[in-house]
């Protein structure tokens, strides 16, 4: 592996925080809160047209 | 079709691929070729690894799946978000600091050259089945809307996605899949809206899901613990959470695409992008169905939505039953027209209890004269495919969509199957090349050219063996549940080997690779068996038994005592 290959995957690989909500651990709480959102939206589809 | 929709069906297929080539016409190199310029930001990964996935078997089966048995399916989906969290904080890391080629790259850093040929392999035989069935749902509507031989379709589909693979490499599918997602998701909402307003006047949007509703088929969750059913709450949250870890932590065809990211944060959005989106995607193409139903209730549906299943039928000896049996279906329909009429006044005003119980008594003898058909078709011709609801979304597009949208849905189906199956088809030939003709052949091909070319090669043979999976592709009831289960079958086990590679540290290979063997004939067994388990449950069965077994394995034979 050359030097450049080397930064390169150095600079790809180096952790950066995500561009909103500041750490990627609040990123993955936002996504689970969303998964609970759609089921209790689909929850209520599925009570209203029984 | 219109001369005005092969038009719009020729630009729209012919701006994307020329978009496609003009952005990747810089000198391709075999490097290029396999792994891409990894120069893609966030939303060209999350829109990339969602075409890989949306084949035109989404757009063909859904739809019909979502008609015939209603919105449940989507439940499927819900693993998929807890999936792409795991895969981005865990997997993902580890992928881009040992710079894997393909995931099972990794399987030899970790393991040994067993582990990753083993990996390879499993991958190999999955994908390359499954590259069939997405050749072979496209060929179903050529054939359909141009006469033409089915067989002869899917060879003219295969030989072009064939050579768009060949000439644009990894690049070239991933630049061009943000565009077809666009046209795509354009072209759906285009059936939708058509949809709505072809609904009689008077039937609303929120009629249409009442009638589906009364009929059960608005019931998303479905929140009962029973192994034997398909889609349930639980199903989706367990199996489908390891389903979707197995394709997109461990299936080449989804490794690549946001392995081509240009840093670690853009693949991970991409994925994550692809978590929150993909449920209410899914939903939205299932509601389309759920229209298509609404629809056929003022509308009759025809006996069998399969026209060579009708034609053969009216020219069989049975023709004077199949006559009666299509008397019998136009009066169950008038009368199931009457009794919406009566549940749609009742909304506005009335008894609706009374109501929807007429619809569903309606929809039970409809149902009673469909199960009859389907027994006479049985009984006429044994090869004939019962299950038409492939043909549903298609048969309203080409009979009832405006012209112009005719060929921009035809377009949609298309592009969704190039830039799936040339996804599968470039992660087939990399896998071939760099896993197994690389790894335990003659070792990296030094010439670029030649790499370049052999890689191409195999994306070739691969395409060979794709076509010819496509033409045993008809004997599948639905494509969508067919490709599911086909997956099903062989990544609970890849999955078990990568769950022991990343979390039981005192596993090595000698431990996981009889596990895997063990697991991966069980769950063929179970497959053949009438065990009744639902199918998503393998991925939860394979994956369970490699990492118990070879847990147990590194405690009666530790490495050290091995070694």
């Amino acid at each position: 592996m050359s030097g450049s290959d080397e930064r390169d995957l150095v600079e790809r690989s180096r952790e950066e925080p995500p561009p909103f909500l500041g750490t990627w651990h609040r990123v993955y709480i936002a996504l689970l809160v969303l998964l609970a959102g759609y089921i209790a939206l689909f929850w209520f589809i599925t009570g209203a047209y029984r | 079709m219109s001369a005005i929709d092969w038009v719009v069906l020729a630009a729209t297929i012919g701006l994307i691929s020329g978009y496609g080539m003009w952005r990747t016409r810089r000198e391709q190199t075999g490097e290029t070729f396999l792994r891409g310029h990894r120069s893609l930001s966030w939303p060209a990964i999350g829109l990339s690894v969602m075409a890989t996935q949306a084949s035109a078997i989404t757009f063909l089966s859904v739809p019909g799946q979502a008609y015939d048995d209603g919105l449940r399916f989507v439940q499927f989906y819900l693993g998929l978000p807890l999936a792409m969290i795991v895969i981005a904080a865990v997997f993902l890391p580890i992928y881009y600091r040992l710079e894997v080629y393909t995931a099972y790259d990794y399987l030899e850093k970790r393991f040994d050259v067993r582990m990753r040929a083993l990996g390879a392999t499993l991958f190999l035989i999955s994908r390359g089945l499954a590259a069939g069935i997405t050749i072979y749902a496209p060929a179903i509507i050529l054939s359909t809307l141009m006469g033409w031989s089915l067989t002869g379709t899917n060879a003219l589909i295969g030989i072009v996605v064939v050579a768009y693979t060949v000439s644009g490499g990894t690049d070239a599918v991933s630049q061009t899949q943000k565009q077809q997602m666009v046209v795509i998701l354009l072209g759906m909402i285009a059936a939708g809206v058509t949809l709505a307003l072809q609904l009689p006047e008077g039937v609303g949007v929120a009629d249409a899901a009442a009638l589906a509703g009364a009929t059960g088929r608005m019931a998303v969750i479905d929140p009962h613990f029973d192994l034997a059913n398909r889609y349930t709450l639980w199903s989706g949250l367990i199996g489908g959470f390891f389903l979707a870890l197995a394709y997109f932590g461990t299936d080449q065809s989804q490794v690549q695409r946001y392995l081509t990211g240009r840093s670690i944060g853009a693949s991970r959005l991409g994925l994550l992008f692809n978590g929150v989106f993909k449920i209410p995607m899914q939903l939205g193409i299932l509601f389309v169905g759920i229209l298509l139903f609404a629809f056929h209730v003022y509308e009759p549906a025809p006996t069998h939505f399969n026209p060579s299943v009708v034609q053969r039928m009216e020219a069989s000896p049975a023709a004077d039953d199949w006559a009666r049996a299509e008397l019998a279906w136009a009066d169950a329909n008038a009368a199931r027209e009457v009794a919406a009429d009566a549940l749609v006044a009742a909304r506005r005003g009335g008894d609706v209890e009374s109501a929807q119980a007429a619809f569903v008594e309606a929809q039970r003898q409809l149902d009673e004269v469909r199960t009859d058909t389907e027994t006479l078709i049985a009984q006429t011709l044994p090869d004939a495919e019962l299950e038409d609801n492939d043909y549903v979304f298609i048969t309203f597009v080409v009979e009832r969509m405006p012209v112009g949208l005719v060929g921009l849905l035809v377009a949609v189906i298309l592009l969704a199957a190039m830039s799936s199956t040339a996804s599968e088809l470039n992660a087939l030939g990399t896998t071939t090349m760099v896993d197994l003709y690389e790894r335990l052949g003659r070792g990296r091909v030094d010439d670029d050219r030649r790499r370049m070319l052999v890689s191409k090669l195999f994306v070739v043979m691969w395409g060979g063996v794709a076509l010819a999976f496509a033409t045993f592709a008809s004997m599948l009831d639905n494509l969508i549940e067919a490709v599911n289960i086909l997956g099903s079958i062989f990544y609970g086990p890849v999955l078990g080997i990568f769950l022991c590679a990343f979390f039981v540290k005192r596993v090595q290979g000698q431990h996981v690779l009889p596990a895997a063997l063990v697991g991966q004939a069980a769950v063929i067994v179970l497959f053949f068996s009438d065990a009744p388990l639902g199918f998503l449950w393998y991925n939860v069965f394979g994956c369970a038994v490699v990492v118990s077994l070879a847990t147990a394995l590194s405690f009666v034979r530790p490495a050290r005592d091995a070694s």
